[in-house]
């Protein structure tokens, strides 16, 4: 077994270098926070159960809809436009 | 911390933690987003740091060493992070040098032996220091880093002078 501290091994791994750090990094880190910019680029993160309300509570409010609609909706078949002017 | 705080420990620990995600990385882009994200973790919960359980740079290293292994995960998730039993062979040095190949090398360890070796050979931190950063027990990373130097004694073994030890070449 070699030894820790082989000096052949370091010396060889010394030889690879890292590329300089860019200097657009720090503007990077240091750009001032746009809030306006999670607004288009933003996500979050949504619990499965609340996902499942959010579903159920947009299909209720549809079906709430379809049934005022055909509730309020005229009766185009039994209009007399000639007695009454307008449906 | 204060802004000035914040930029001060920007400026001191920046290569630092960009050296660590590249040489764990190989990839510049990546090594970008890892320091940033680093930084802003650091920005937004600075409370996140404990000075009475070591310094900033581990701290920070420790930041990015999850981002990368978070990054990790996700691109590989059926990879395993640590692989024992994984025994590597010598490299074909190519024409493209000895650097090359040594990036080559570090880059194939499995990313535990990796980065423990990243950080004892390149950054030159003690065990315990390793350990702080890393969140292991001491013993791990002594073997960790026991076995990525085996591996990386094997990979190189074209490259380093043989002193009357068989490399696994013979």
């Amino acid at each position: 077994m070699e030894p820790n501290d082989d000096r052949q091994l370091r010396d060889l791994l010394q030889e690879w270098q890292t590329p300089a750090i860019p200097a657009s990094l720090e503007q990077r880190v240091f750009k001032p926070h746009r809030s306006w910019g999670f607004l288009l680029h933003g996500s979050i993160r949504v619990p499965v159960p609340v996902l499942y309300c959010l579903i159920a509570l947009l299909m209720f409010a549809g079906w709430r809809m379809s049934v005022r609609t055909s509730q309020t909706a005229p009766c185009v078949a039994n209009c007399d436009h000639t007695t009454s002017g307008a449906c | 911390m204060t802004d000035e705080d914040f930029r001060d420990t920007f400026h001191r620990h920046k290569a630092v933690v960009h050296r660590f995600a590249y040489r764990i990385t190989g990839s510049s882009s990546i090594a970008e987003d890892i320091v940033q994200d680093c930084f802003l973790i650091l920005w937004r919960k600075p409370a996140a740091y404990d000075p009475r359980r070591g310094g900033m740079q581990a701290f920070l290293l420790g930041v990015a060493r999850n981002l990368v292994l978070k990054r990790w995960r996700k691109e590989r998730p059926h990879e395993p992070l640590e692989d024992e039993a994984c025994s590597m062979q010598p490299l074909s040095i190519r024409d493209d040098g000895r650097a090359e190949a040594v990036e080559r090398a570090v880059l194939m360890l499995p990313p535990l032996q990796r980065e423990a070796v990243v950080l004892a050979e390149y950054e030159e931190m003690t065990l315990e220091e390793i350990a702080f950063a890393t969140n292991t027990e001491l013993a791990a990373v002594k073997s960790r880093l026991h076995r990525g130097r085996q591996n990386l004694r094997r990979m190189l073994a074209p490259l380093l002078e043989p002193k009357g030890t068989c490399y696994g070449t013979k």
